[in-house]
């Protein structure tokens, strides 16, 4: 009754705030290690039944959901709601390893439970990535401070205007370069919607499909690199498997190019049969006077992917680099910035960071909890318990990263995310590269999607039009989004095949994963193999039988140190006596020792017991004792291998 | 007493913005110079693979050991300074504001790629270990930046934040309800600081125990404790801060900010509307839909909400009860920009709470 008499809006914020609490609870219920298999599957977000775990993890759950609903309630900041959480995680699943009475006592050498948060804050310093942030925000910032939105317009319109509907087109066009250049969604679409929403419809477009336009155009932003998203997520999802931010922009750039694509032919087709298919004639000399005007915007990504893909910079250079040009460029040749409006810029780039990177900070020490209590490796058991598929994994993570993205912005989501399915994936042998452009991919829908959809309040304000309109407006072209998003999703190439080819060297045919959890390895990668097996040249040895060679190895050393130091007469046979007595008996270390010492006399014979030993110990192993024995007693080694 | 405090959260916001605008410059700098250095300097130079990749791309084989390589090499520094110098005659002849004749700007172009070469090998000279500590200087920058951001995004409120609920907080109990929320704020950032102090005593320790051998950051002489400060420092005034929102809240002295502030600027919005031809110009916008958290407190010209109550709503500055909309997980405005900087910005100092284009239009 009370639901039918809140408006839409409401109604849609308390959905919301629901599923946000069940689907931080999903993610909880598997760290409890008690949930069932079907928790996982993507109906769970409609009945969560939370009494279903029991005893101390189950109530250690409820405090846990308690905590949760009553920071909503309060409307607590982000950060400190994952902060809580975290701690409250590690106070009640430490098991009593940690001290938490030191936690009230400031003397460093006792151990209190809570010193891995300032330890994951303070570990944000060794990870060069994450240099790349302020740098491509700042950049941005400054290069979107003039007009270059109506610069990128021009050679939009010049390129494509020859076509039906080419205004669309160059619409679409220009929230591509701009998106490359600022990386965020919603300010591509005020700097282009601001110039494009009149003029297409002054074209004689309709309000709907213009504003549906502009707005989901706007959201290509953080597919096209370089894409702050793409940074985190490589931060993130570094923990399960390296990854390559060079690689990811790369895989990045079809798809964002596809779905820009696919946007221009429904305009085009729209256009055609709608009559406003208004083409201008194109000419060269219109292409190279917009260029002219343009191209020190459209220089600025491409001075960064150049330079990551020549491998003249790594990205973090090429983020350094950019802010360097983009002062340039706007001080000396756009001149649409001074100096004095230079901090403003500069605060704001850091205040945005700062809101940032608080969040993944305290989100790093609850990925820690998860990684202790080894909540990726039993979401894993679940899933393989549901006897999942590829296609249909694939489709259950694109389920809920769109409702993920939404319900929260982009940068939360790939945080609470990633850690949790990047391993998964992985051992479904799909290519984390591949992973992240989904993750991207989605949460690019997840802008456009109620009720959390950034860019339909920046559209339903700038465009002053009710927000209901503007939902509806962009419905077309979200299921476009969605074409899309499947083509790339289950097209592995798409994605794939640029990095392939001029990353990787291989074919630009990437294979769509088995997901034989038996053969999750790539073709390029060595066999792995137990201990025990190999042949003689290659044996795998156990860490105990490493131990042990070096142990043996270093008795061999001392020995012969203190037969040294001690003149005995017949060195070689004190050694030999020596050892014995040690024990040194392991045949992987006696035999190319007794070998070399045989060869003494021999120039080689130092040598070839250094080679032997190095292929024992795989390291360079000295041992000056040795040699001097061999050097002293030339003709006593032959006797003492007799 | 109250009148100091806020002077003195103000003088410190300006220390702040002056360490981050300025630390962010040096981080980009540094970097850049330690690009520009490893590109021009060693034998193995960087441009020179670059450059044979990039040849690679399109055919020619100069790989070292090849025919070729020997001529990429003659000819690489030429076609380096070709391209810098084209570029150069591009910008002067482009440029927004006293665009240069050709022979002018040809003149310019030879000439300042000539100077920018020169300054290169100046560096190259000053320091020829190059600038390997670039980086992890830039990474210990970011941390602070990082961290002093994040107490600035509290003086200005722009932390992330999910309000769904409390927007629907009965108006007479939202000021109980902000005063708990922003304590109980306040007492998480004071958990913080004090684990962080620990940190950084632990780290000092380790510096210290080591003789200042350990508890140093690689190849830097600055040692982590020092880094590390910036944690306690930046919790430490946030936990402040959030106790002073509480108590301003309580006071009923917060008012809500227009979501739009910093979005667009009202020029763009005037033109936008102009241009669709559904609005006319001066009529009064309805409050937009955006979620945001953005409130602030009330300043010494706003007339008192209660003083003007039926002003429109861009008359004064909404009382946050008469507000009804509002979202979950919000966005920063200082996310989303488009010209507002081409504004000049009116005693900006005065101003630092940002008040936008809805205050200056008043």
């Amino acid at each position: 009754m009370i639901w039918r008499n809140l408006t839409s809006l409401s109604r849609a914020r308390i959905l919301v705030a629901l599923l946000l609490v069940t689907f931080l609870a999903m993610s909880m219920s598997v760290g409890g290690g008690e949930a069932e298999a079907a928790q996982w599957s993507p109906e769970v977000e409609d009945d969560f039944d939370m009494d279903a775990p029991s005893g101390p993890r189950g109530s250690a759950m409820l405090v846990l959901l308690l905590a949760m609903v009553a920071m909503i309630s309060l409307g607590s900041p982000l950060f400190m709601i994952l902060g809580v959480i975290a701690a409250l995680c590690f106070f009640m699943y430490s098991d009593g390893y940690a001290d938490w009475g030191a936690c009230s006592t400031l003397d460093p050498a006792s151990f209190c439970g809570y010193d891995s948060f300032p330890a994951k804050m303070a570990g944000l310093s060794t990870k060069n990535v994450l240099l790349a942030i302020p740098f491509f925000v700042v950049s941005g910032a400054i290069m979107s401070a003039g007009d270059i939105a109506n610069r990128l317009v021009a050679v939009a319109r010049s390129l494509v205007g020859f076509l039906p509907g080419g205004l669309a087109v160059a619409a679409v066009g220009g929230c591509v370069f701009f998106a490359a250049i600022s990386g965020s969604s919603p300010v591509t679409v005020i700097a282009i919607g601001s110039v494009m929403y009149p003029a297409l419809i002054k074209g004689g477009f309709s309000p709907r499909f213009s504003m549906g336009l502009v707005t989901s155009a706007g959201s290509l932003g953080i597919v096209i690199p370089p894409s702050i998203p793409m940074l985190v997520y490589a931060i993130v999802a570094g923990g399960a498997a390296p990854i390559d931010v060079g690689e990811l922009f790369m895989a990045g750039l079809v798809p964002g190019f596809m779905l820009a694509g696919l946007l221009s032919i429904y305009s085009v087709v729209l256009a055609m049969r709608g009559g406003t298919g208004h083409r201008e004639p194109f000419s060269w000399v219109a292409v190279g006077r917009a260029l002219r005007d343009g191209m020190w915007a459209i220089l600025l990504p491409v001075q960064i992917l150049g330079g990551i893909y020549s491998g003249l910079f790594t990205p973090t250079e090429a983020a350094a680099v950019s802010v360097v040009y983009a002062l340039i460029v706007e001080l000396f040749i756009h001149r649409h910035l001074t100096l004095a409006q230079l901090p403003k810029i500069l605060v704001e780039s850091a205040v945005m960071m700062g809101s940032l990177l608080i969040i993944m900070a305290l989100a790093f020490g609850l990925n820690d909890f998860l990684v202790e209590e080894k909540v990726p490796d039993q979401a894993i058991v679940l899933i393989q318990a549901m006897d999942l598929d590829v296609v249909k994994f694939l489709l259950v993570v694109n389920a809920i990263l769109l409702v993920a993205g939404a319900l929260m912005d982009s940068i939360s989501a790939i945080m609470i995310l990633a850690p949790l399915v990047v391993p998964i994936a992985i051992k479904f042998g799909i290519d984390p590269i591949h992973l992240g452009i989904i993750f991207i991919v989605n949460l690019e829908i997840g802008y456009l999607t109620p009720p959390i959809g950034l860019n339909l309040f920046v559209a339903s304000s700038v465009f002053n039009k009710p927000l209901g309109e503007v939902i509806r407006s962009v419905v077309p072209f979200i299921l476009i989004l969605i074409v899309g998003l499947v083509g790339i999703t289950y097209i592995p190439s798409i994605a794939m095949g640029p990095v392939n080819v001029i990353l990787r060297d291989k074919p630009f045919y990437e294979r769509f994963p088995t997901g034989d959890p038996e053969a999750p390895r790539r073709d390029d990668m060595p066999a792995i193999l137990a201990p025990g097996e190999g042949d003689g040249e290659t044996k795998v040895l156990s860490m105990q039988e490493m131990t042990e060679i070096s142990e043996q190895a270093l008795i061999l050393c001392d020995v012969a140190e203190n037969v040294v130091e001690a003149e005995k007469p017949d060195p070689v046979q004190a050694w030999l006596d020596g050892i014995a007595r040690q024990g040194a008996t392991n045949a992987a270390v006696l035999e190319p020792a007794k070998k070399a010492a045989a060869a003494a006399g021999s120039p080689q014979a130092y040598k070839e017991l250094a080679a032997a030993m190095k292929g024992v110990l795989e390291q360079d192993f000295e041992c000056e004792e040795l040699e001097e024995i061999l050097a002293k007693k030339p003709g006593a080694a032959a006797a003492a291998t007799e | 007493m109250t009148e100091q405090l806020s002077r003195l959260n103000r003088l410190v916001y300006r220390a702040e913005r002056a360490f981050v605008a300025s630390a962010l410059l040096v981080m980009a700098l540094v970097v850049f110079l330690d690009v520009a250095h490893r590109t021009f300097s060693g034998e193995r130079s960087k441009g020179l693979e670059a450059f044979i990749k990039v040849i690679g791309w399109f055919g020619p084989d100069l790989s070292e050991g090849t025919a070729g390589h020997a001529s990429a090499l003659a000819v690489l520094p030429w076609v380096a300074f070709a391209l810098f110098a084209g570029l150069m005659w591009a910008a002067a002849r482009a440029a927004t504001r006293g665009a240069m004749p050709h022979a002018r700007a040809a003149l310019v172009a030879v000439g300042g790629t000539a100077i920018a070469y020169g300054m290169v090998l100046v560096l190259v000279r000053l320091l020829p270990n190059g600038l390997i500590w670039s980086q992890p200087l830039a990474l210990i920058l970011t941390l602070w930046v990082g961290f002093i951001g994040a107490s600035m995004a509290t003086y200005e409120h722009k932390h992330l934040r999910v309000e769904a609920v409390i927007r629907k907080v009965p108006p007479r109990l939202r000021k109980y309800v902000d005063l708990l929320s922003s304590t109980i704020t306040a007492l998480f950032c004071f958990g913080m600081t004090w684990v962080s102090i620990r940190y950084v005593r632990f780290s000092y320790e380790e510096f210290v125990s080591t003789g200042g051998q350990g508890g140093v950051f690689v190849g830097l002489d600055i040692p982590k404790y020092v880094a590390f400060m910036a944690l306690p420092l930046a919790f430490g005034i946030m936990t402040a801060r959030f106790a002073s929102v509480g108590v301003l809240a309580y006071q009923g002295r917060l008012v809500e900010a227009d979501p739009l502030d910093g979005l667009v600027d009202e020029k763009t919005k005037q033109a936008l509307a102009v241009a669709v031809g559904e609005v006319s110009t001066g009529a009064v916008r309805p409050p937009s839909d955006v979620p945001t958290e953005a409130v602030r407190p009330i300043r010494d010209d706003d007339p008192l909400p209660d003083a003007s109550p039926d002003a429109s709503p861009d008359a004064s500055p909404r009382t946050r009860a008469s507000r009804s909309v509002g979202g979950v997980v919000t966005s920063r405005a200082s996310d989303v920009v488009t010209d507002r900087y081409g504004a000049a910005d009116e005693n900006d100092d005065e101003n630092d709470v940002p008040t936008g284009k809805d205050g200056a239009a008043r």
